[in-house]
């Protein structure tokens, strides 16, 4: 009786404090909530079903300047490959990010740990739930890597009142190592963005990695986000220099997308994007044009649906998602 | 008396544009006066601090007629685009406002609490709190 007692009372806490895509507030110091998201996808070569992110966030503030993230994450949780009938499982928790924010002043703010590298707007918000593809473009996983483990420091410009900064440096490996695009030792970069205007918002980045296969990169990247009534429209290009410190040779990479999003209503968008993306050292050069349908009952739930065109047509591809941010 | 039609016309139209509400401080807050775009950073957690001061922004309950002119006045936002904005930032670690559930509880926050900002109709407002913007 006292077990009933516990778990209704408990039960009705937590649903009072939950609200849908804003996680449970249980206090100013804990938030909870996390996220998932499946996909289908067909190519000629496979057909693949995933359970691809299962995460898990918690944050809050810890006093009136201090702030904590926590996210551990696990992808692909789950495989299968329908033509070899594979199943893979990946039930590890990772360290996605795990970091302090410091907020001093309107100029300086201090982040440290590991934490996504602020860098144009696609790697900011990386979560299937959080896109309107169920795809990412080939520039957020190529040029620089994903994630910082070191310290941001970041605000807007004394003067310049609506550029905000991010200057950024790591100096040793990545928390989790198992968990980056691009592992490495070595990563500063500053970034910088114009917000003068809601709806039209620029902005740029440079910066240098050296990978772990002893490559540096210098980047540069421009990007832009423009949305008025029913039409979004994002573009980013990035340029690396790439010099092997092995072989003494230097080359380069490009990329780049654009991306429209039609809102048709609240619920529905259609969204179109066209990719090009050259590596001259690996003579890889490729275009792409995707066309999606996204459908959202609410916004923190999510089902996708989009067929990409590629310039080698081996790879054309056809996907389908669901993804839910609780 | 085409005169006091004109005068009668232009008093209707001062009366329909004059704020009914206003964005208070507390009174030892610094602050005299504030932009919109800057009221609209500050409760959409973009920015928290004004001149050095850091701020804690209070909304009223989401289904106040005064929370709805808020979003429309100053957020210049449809309820679907601030639901979209703030799942986005839970994403980042980022919650909405602090909100409170009547006008006379925020007018007591700002009373209290150093750096608070809130709304509320001028008929509340006394000597206790700062008015800073008024819509």
């Amino acid at each position: 009786m006292r077990l009933i007692f516990f778990f209704t009372f408990l039960t009705t806490i937590l649903l009072q404090a939950y609200e849908i895509g804003r996680g449970y507030k249980l206090h100013d110091a804990l938030h909870l909530g996390g996220y998932f998201s499946t996909d289908y996808s067909n190519t000629k070569e496979k057909s693949l079903f995933r359970l691809d992110d299962v995460a898990l966030l918690a944050y809050g503030n810890l006093n009136n300047e201090l702030s904590y993230l926590i996210e551990m994450e696990a992808a692909p949780f789950y495989t299968y490959e329908y033509k070899t009938e594979k199943e893979t499982k990946d039930t590890y928790f990772h360290k996605e990010r795990l970091y302090l924010d410091y907020k001093y002043s309107e100029s300086i703010n201090l982040r440290i740990g590991k934490q996504i590298t602020p860098i144009g707007y696609w790697n900011l918000e990386p979560i299937n739930v959080l896109r309107e593809t169920s795809s990412n473009p080939i520039l957020s996983s190529e040029m620089f890597p994903k994630f910082l483990s070191g310290i941001d420091i970041y605000g807007y410009i004394p003067s310049f009142d609506s550029i905000s900064y991010h200057m950024f440096g790591q100096k040793n490996k990545d928390l989790d190592e198992e968990y980056i695009n691009i592992k490495n030792k070595h990563f500063f970069g500053l970034s910088i963005e114009n917000e003068s205007n809601f709806d039209f918002l620029y902005g740029g980045s440079i910066g240098e990695f050296i990978s772990e296969d002893n490559k540096r990169s210098r980047y540069l990247s421009f990007n832009l986000k423009h949305d008025v009534g029913l039409l979004n429209t994002q573009a980013e290009a990035v340029i690396s220099n790439i010099h092997d410190n092995n072989t003494n040779k230097s080359d380069y990479k490009i990329a780049t997308y654009i991306q429209p999003i039609y809102r048709i209503n609240s619920q529905n968008s259609i969204v179109a994007r066209y990719e090009y993306f050259k590596d001259n050292a690996l003579n890889i050069k490729r275009n792409l044009g995707l066309l999606g349908y996204s459908y959202r009952p609410v916004y923190s739930v999510s089902f996708k649906g989009e067929y990409q065109i590629h310039s080698n047509s081996n790879l054309n591809k056809f996907i389908i998602s669901f993804s839910v941010l609780f | 008396m085409k005169f006091l039609k004109i005068i009668f016309l232009i008093s209707i139209t001062f009366s329909l544009y004059a704020g009914e509400y206003a964005v208070v401080v507390n009174k030892k807050n610094k602050i005299d006066k504030i932009s919109k775009k800057q009221l609209k950073n500050i409760f959409l957690k973009k920015r928290h601090f004004i001149d050095n001061q850091k701020i804690v922004a209070i909304n009223v309950s989401a289904n106040m007629p005064l929370r709805m002119k808020f979003e429309k006045s100053i957020l210049q936002m449809s309820r679907e685009k601030l639901n979209s904005f703030w799942t986005k930032q839970h994403f980042h670690g980022i919650s909405p406002p602090l909100t409170q559930s009547s006008t006379n509880s925020v007018k007591l926050f700002v009373k209290n609490v150093d750096g608070a900002m809130g709304y509320l109709p001028k008929n509340l407002i006394d000597d206790s709190i700062k008015v800073i913007y008024e819509f």
